[in-house]
């Protein structure tokens, strides 16, 4: 009996040692995922910490391990964000085909400021000011080995405007920028000739906006655009695309310049102390965006640069204007007066935003020093301002009540470029005079922008993408599509028309200073600053620039160090 | 005498209760005492390095980090306890009615325990929690929502082991209502067991609730939570790191306390357990 037991157990035993060997073997290797950890992590440990930002390396690390940095061929970046798609009229996607060096513009925004050609050699506009043409580059083929022509590029825009028409339910941003009445090529002349409806004095950057990249239509009929970039002429190809993860290029054969690398990982690394280490342990060469805590750590390695740029993005507040409580000015001037801008651009995002209170960045000419800030940081003067409207705080619970209900605004909040601390800080100083804005940390911030599904929000916007800050101001132009806080004013309407087709720069300052004025004085949004990008690189790479625009990040010129 | 005995013979129980009672105690009473308010944020002394005025230095937002865990232990305690509160109680009341009742009851709440099993429970504890929205109450919804199996199981078992006992019997021939059965006898009987079982599981429940609100489901800011403290202070790893280790030692000393309280209690009600060990 004393067998037969042990037999059993022996035969269990091995059954159950099969069984887990099986299953031990039947896992799958883990497949790096991007750095969002969900260990609840008990105590900081350098170690687990470098194993969670190594983890999601580990592929391009083995890759690019193979490569001596002699002969380096692969080119690695750590990005914050990554679009969901590649479709160049879908949102703001296209900023990230480009900036993956898939796609260019038939113009540039140089690194010292003023246009340069790019697909275009030159342009001129006739003398009626609507007639511009475009003399391409006669050596540029798309990736596919075709030629670009004149016919090719008008495809490219023609595409573009049919499908964010709002006449046909796109999102009419491009159309928010220039409209034309004709376009035309010329393939024996290498010429493009776009009429546009309205005098458009920055049509330069309005073709250099990344949606008006050129993309070879016929040729990526086939490809869909959301999973796949484009067939386009820049100097790398998207072989592969997870989104939200990570992307793969390759090397564009048919490039009209030399291309450095054979090879480029993007890798999304959401995490700032993640995208740091990266940097530090040489998973990455390139990281973009690292906060503002980590520039001083990376400043001091010696095999680390951190170029940093003051472009023209600023993080603004938007206010809901069909919200019912901030339909009254005296709440949104005391909302306006209890925030500490200096302090929290200064302190609190360490400086990554320059405070300023105005629309355009105080660094640009558009009078920043003429205009008055009718509503500056005084917290005293703020609850003054409530106390003698009658907006008091009757029942004892902190928060001033508005025609009898409590004043609790729905604060949405994405966590990216520190808006999540501006965000935070703000609703501290809200609660403390007696206005609760509890904050909502969400994804993406399309969507509640476009529905108008929020009460203050944090946005992030370059104010002069074309090189000039008027289309910015249609944020706040009644009836535009990209206005999305309600705001109506007449008077702005009308100087806003007229800025638009204004070719005279010293007329179009004005009328911008103008704009700028009015919306200070009805407290319309509150400015938080202006944003300072940056790009990160290990001294394996070089000639990185950190372009102001905020458009280019992987271009043909990063080549390896010798 | 016999007290002095039987303490003796528990030491490791009188250890860990007195810790964990004046783990209690400072969630419940410290808040009082301290000069700094948690919630409040003067922006511009914001991430002070450790010593002088702020023992474990400030947050991003200029808060006080030591009086933001002393605040946290009051949420992260309170919260536990009634997570552990509702999932005790709605899995033991179901485990009983599935062990008394048997038949469909039992088949259709035992399957459905399974389903809940079957799924990796912190993974269905953030999709829930992601559906129903972020705040605590919904993350303590998601974490009951997969928790109770367990204790359904036991009560379960505890009741299937007696019902069929002669003085169940007796007590049913001579008229007892069933709720005089299940309060009389079924309800002592599992009350150890479960209890055992959820003094244990106190630690494991602090865990979960902090990682909901590390990932952002639970608590939402400015309250001082310590899982959400972690999350601010990934950002800061390596340039300030107290925004870490100082919520971290928190959560470690606390769970650590509480499993090890656990377990003693667990040996308190066990005959079997190896008298060495409670030393």
């Amino acid at each position: 009996m004393f067998k037969e037991v042990s037999m059993k157990k022996s035969v269990a035993a091995t059954i159950l040692a099969i069984s887990m060997v099986a299953a031990i073997s039947g896992c799958s290797n883990p497949a790096a995922p991007a750095a969002t950890t969900a260990a609840p992590a008990a105590e900081t440990n350098a170690a687990a910490a470098v194993e969670t930002a190594a983890a999601p390396a580990a592929e391009t690390t083995a890759a690019a391990a193979e490569t001596p940095s002699a002969g380096k061929t692969e080119l690695n970046v750590a990005v914050e964000l990554m679009a969901t798609t590649n479709e160049a009229s879908i949102d703001w996607d296209s900023w990230y085909v480009q900036r993956y060096g898939v796609a260019e513009c038939l113009v540039r925004n140089g690194d010292s400021g003023s246009f340069e050609p790019w697909l275009a050699e030159s342009w001129e506009v006739a003398d009626d000011n609507l007639t511009w043409t475009f003399k391409l580059r006669d050596d540029v083929k798309f990736s596919n080995g075709v030629d670009m022509t004149a016919t090719k590029v008008v495809e490219s825009i023609e595409r573009l405007y049919d499908i964010t028409d709002p006449e046909k339910g796109g999102n009419g941003l491009p159309q928010g920028y220039m409209t034309y009445s004709s376009i035309s090529a010329d393939d024996a002349a290498g010429t493009v000739t776009i009429v546009t409806e309205n005098p458009t004095p920055d049509m330069p950057g309005v073709v250099a906006y990344p949606w008006m990249f050129i993309m070879d239509v016929e040729g990526s009929k086939d490809i869909d655009t959301v999973a796949m970039a484009p067939i386009c002429t820049g100097p790398y190809v998207m072989t592969s695309f997870t989104e939200g993860l990570s992307s793969e290029l390759v090397r564009n054969e048919y490039y009209y310049d030399d291309v450095p690398f054979e090879k480029v990982n993007i890798m999304r690394v959401a995490e700032s102390a993640s995208r740091t280490m990266a940097l530090q342990d040489g998973s990455a060469d390139m990281a973009i965006n690292i906060a503002a805590a980590d520039q001083e750590l990376l400043e001091s390695d010696s095999n680390i640069t951190v170029d940093r740029a003051a472009g023209s993005r600023i993080c603004v507040t938007f206010m809901n204007f069909e919200n019912k409580f901030l339909a009254d000015k005296t709440l949104r001037d005391a909302i306006n007066m209890a925030i500490d801008g200096e302090t929290i651009a200064s302190v609190t995002t360490r400086n990554a935003y320059l405070y300023g209170f105005a629309p355009v960045p105080s660094s640009y000419d558009f009078g920043y020093d003429e205009l008055t800030n009718p509503t500056p940081y005084d917290v005293d003067a703020a609850v003054k301002l409530l106390d003698d409207a009658g907006i008091v705080d009757n029942d004892g619970d902190g928060i001033r009540e508005l025609n009898g209900e409590n004043i609790e605004l729905n604060y949405v909040v994405q966590a990216n470029r520190s808006m999540d601390l501006i965000g935070q800080a703000i609703s501290a100083q809200l609660a403390d005079i007696g206005i609760a804005a509890p904050i909502q940390l969400v994804e993406h911030l399309n969507d509640y922008l476009s529905n108008k599904n929020y009460d203050l929000i944090n946005a992030s916007y370059v104010t002069m993408p074309t090189g000039d800050p008027g289309s910015f101001f249609s944020h706040w132009r009644t009836d535009f599509i990209d206005n999305y806080c309600g705001y109506s004013n007449s008077e702005f309407d009308e100087t806003f028309d007229a800025m638009k087709g204004e070719f005279d720069a010293a007329k179009r300052r004005e009328y911008i200073i103008q704009l700028q004025q009015i919306l200070l004085d009805d407290s319309a949004m509150h400015v938080n600053g202006y944003f300072t990008t940056n790009i990160a690189y290990t001294n394996k790479i070089k000639d990185v620039f950190n372009n102001p625009s905020d458009f280019y990040w992987v271009n043909k010129n990063i080549k390896p160090a010798e | 005498m016999k007290w002095k005995e039987a303490l003796k013979s528990r030491r490791r129980l009188i250890i860990f209760g007195t810790l964990a009672l004046c783990i209690l105690l400072i969630a419940v009473l410290a808040p009082r005492f301290m000069p700094y308010d948690p919630v409040k944020a003067p922006l511009k002394d914001a991430l002070q390095a450790p010593g002088g005025a702020h023992l474990c230095g400030t947050d991003t937002m200029g808060r006080d980090v030591f009086t933001r865990v002393v605040y946290g232990a009051r949420i992260s305690i309170s919260n536990t306890m009634l997570l552990l509160g509702v999932v005790l109680v709605l899995g033991s009341f179901l485990g009983v009615i599935a062990g008394f009742f048997g038949g469909t009851v039992d088949t259709v709440i035992m399957r459905v325990s399974d389903i809940m099993i079957a799924f990796p429970d912190l993974i269905l504890a953030i999709a829930i929690a992601g559906i129903l929205g972020p705040n605590m109450i919904n993350a303590i919804t998601a974490i009951a929502v997969v928790s109770w199996p367990r204790y359904a199981r036991l009560a379960r078992s505890l009741v299937l082991k007696i019902k069929n006992r002669d003085y169940i019997y007796a007590a049913y021939i001579t008229g007892s209502r069933n709720s005089y059965l299940l309060r009389q006898y079924f309800l002592p009987n599992i009350l150890p067991t479960v209890i055992v079982t959820a003094a244990t599981d106190v630690g494991t429940f602090m865990l979960s609730l902090a990682s909901l609100s590390f990932l952002g489901f639970g608590v939402q800011p400015p309250t001082p939570e310590w899982g959400y403290m972690l999350s601010e202070g990934r950002t800061y790893m390596q340039s300030a790191p107290w925004l870490m280790i100082y919520p971290g030692i928190a959560i470690f000393i606390v769970v650590s306390v509480f499993n090890l309280f656990g377990d003693a209690v667990r040996d308190l009600f066990d005959p079997k357990a190896d008298v060495t060990k409670n030393l």
